[in-house]
């Protein structure tokens, strides 16, 4: 199916050891704990950008925005402007960025130290690390079915390449942290670019943008162009993006290091307009491509001819079809067949009532929704530029894999294991640590990634990992920096009470909807804040800066 | 305007935006690295 070759992997393989090479050499400008975790706060205005970006763009990312953009249509476009303008009124405001860098802060629960208790950076840490490293765990999982498709490895050797993947973005972590990072975020940026521009004409000469819209009129009908009628969207969803990404954007420790790293407060805020658009295009682009990837599909594929049968008796024998043909039909590839008989079964179910037929339907479709976008690159890329595109992708994951184990070893080193063993530690013992969470971190996400069952859109977990410990980290730094009565109590309830609401998502059994559980969260760990604080108000923060 | 023609303007403004600007950072990101290896090779033999 694919058209992989030698020359592809010799493109690839050689983005990865130009990469690695220059990830360890810079090593040798790492002396001090900020040189490794901050870069000597040196970081300009586009190399800084760079580094954001491709920190925040991985295989994972084009995944999970192609999927959305097949189940939602043009509608999903709603989170890219969301994110627009969430860059846009931060870079132009300084909303916490500002006030945040001038603290001089390497990590973003270390404010909370100095804000309100030591407990309170602890607890925020720990949320942070297992928040963090969840959210982490299932990119090889999802990146893995991208690099088996386009390659057409078998699981197996795609279980290597994986692992080859970490073991590079541990090598230079490691080894060079923010430094090696600043210097391979470059090089990754530039690959990436010029894989997601390639990708995206691929997909405008293949499918056209009249075939697209026109698939998700017949589709999806007025849900597919408008957020506030589709199902799974709506203004909750429209409202809980807005507070997340305002959220990660701020106190979100990988975006957050950047905003340290920068050389001025200043760099940091034109950092964030310049990143406005691509993170614009972050979302837009993949998603087109997900579109793209059901317009694809739908005009290679043949309607199902008519049935007397009663639609009862049509769902029972659809769902009984695709148990026994989904799963190897979607293993080669044969999108085309599927999607009918899909489609079929969602109407079937939505005549008949059966929950079980619409649940079986809705997992189908999302299943289709995430190999879909990579089936239809391996059927349509030619050698040479397969190898392109896929240097792009790796250098993307491998960006982003860096980026976040440095973030989240710094929490895990700075914010959890620092301050518990209740000791001064050197600069030296703090750097090891971080090195040594670098591999903790690198093994847990091999393990997780094996063992744990992504529920729902990938998307949604994502962000629900995420917001597991967003709500009460910005709302308790908001409060922090701009509320002198916030106390140390409403920061407890904060944190506990946000996390639970987000904990709820992951657990089928309670069934609780994506939006329903972000939007809880927030509420809860709002309340919490603020009846913390004014049932137990703080001391003067002017003070406890002084002796901070 | 339609939401169809809402989107599909939304989608060419990302595409070129992000085109544009991706340029403009492979561009002006080389003098930057160099700038920061000057600062930390200073610091290093001062």
């Amino acid at each position: 199916m694919t058209s992989f070759g030698p020359l592809d992997w010799t493109i690839a393989a050689l983005s990865l050891a130009v990469t690695l090479g220059a990830g360890v050499y810079v090593r040798k400008y790492v002396g001090t704990l900020e040189d490794f975790l901050v870069a000597k706060r040196g970081m300009g205005l586009y190399v800084g950008t760079a580094s954001l970006v491709s920190t925040e763009i991985g295989i994972i990312t084009y995944m999970y925005q192609a999927q959305f953009g097949f189940l939602a249509g043009f509608s999903a476009f709603v989170v890219g402007l969301i994110t627009l303008a969430v860059c846009l009124g931060l870079g132009r405001s300084g909303f916490v960025i500002t006030r945040l860098r001038e603290t001089g802060v390497m990590t973003v629960p270390e404010y909370l130290e100095r804000r309100y208790t030591r407990g309170i950076r602890v607890l925020a840490g720990v949320l942070m690390a297992v928040g963090g490293s969840l959210n982490l765990g299932i990119f090889p999982l999802i990146e893995a079915r991208f690099l088996a498709i386009i390659t057409g490895l078998e699981a197996r050797h795609v279980a290597w390449v994986m692992a080859a993947l970490l073991l590079v973005a541990l090598a230079y972590t490691a080894l060079g942290g923010m430094v090696s990072l600043v210097v391979t975020n470059y090089i990754q940026y530039v690959l990436l670019a010029a894989g997601t521009i390639v990708v995206t004409l691929v997909c405008l000469r293949e499918t056209g943008w009249a075939a697209m819209a026109a698939t998700v009129r017949d589709q999806m009908g007025g849900r597919g162009f408008d957020p506030l009628r589709d199902p799974d969207l709506g203004l909750a969803f429209v409202f809980w993006q807005l507070l997340l990404w305002t959220a990660l954007m701020t106190v979100w420790q990988s975006v957050a290091m950047r905003t340290f790293s920068a050389r001025d407060a200043a760099t940091g805020r034109r950092m964030f307009t310049l990143t406005s658009v691509l993170f614009l295009g972050r979302a837009v682009i993949p998603m087109t491509w997900g579109i793209a990837a059901l317009a694809f599909f739908s005009a290679r594929s043949q309607p199902l001819p008519a049935s007397a049968d009663a639609p009862l008796v049509q769902a029972e024998r659809l769902d009984r079809e695709l148990g026994r043909d989904f799963q190897p039909l979607v293993d080669r590839g044969r999108i085309e067949d599927v999607l009918p008989r899909v489609e079929r079964l969602e109407a079937m179910a939505g005549e008949t009532g059966v929950a079980a037929h619409g649940e079986a339907a809705r997992s189908r479709r999302q299943e289709l929704a995430i190999v879909a976008m990579p089936w239809m690159l391996a059927r349509t890329l030619p050698t040479g530029l397969m190898g392109l595109v896929l240097a792009g992708m790796l250098a993307a994951s491998l960006s982003t894999y860096a980026g976040y184990f440095l973030g989240w070893s710094a929490i895990i080193a700075q914010d959890v294991v620092g301050p518990s063993l209740r000791r001064e530690l050197s600069g030296a013992t703090r750097l090891w640590i971080t090195r040594a969470s670098v591999v903790g971190l690198t093994v847990f996400i091999a393990v997780w990634s094996l063992v744990y069952q992504v529920p729902g859109p990938a998307y949604f977990y994502l962000q629900v990992t995420a917001n597991l410990f967003m709500a009460p980290t910005l709302i308790t730094i908001v409060g922090g920096l701009y509320w002198r009565r916030a106390s140390s109590t409403g920061a407890v309830l904060s944190f506990v009470l946000g996390a639970t609401a987000s904990l709820a998502y992951l657990l089928p059994t309670l069934r609780l909807g994506v939006a329903a559980a972000g939007n809880l969260s927030w509420a809860l760990a709002a309340l919490g804040f603020i009846a913390g604080s004014l049932v137990v108000p703080g001391p003067d923060p002017s003070h406890r800066e002084t002796r901070a | 305007m339609s939401l169809e023609t809402f989107w599909q303007i939304v989608f060419w403004v990302s595409f070129g935006a992000f085109t544009l600007v991706s340029l403009l950072v492979a561009v002006k990101g080389i003098g930057e690295i160099r700038e920061l290896f000057r600062a930390l090779d200073t610091r290093d033999r001062g």
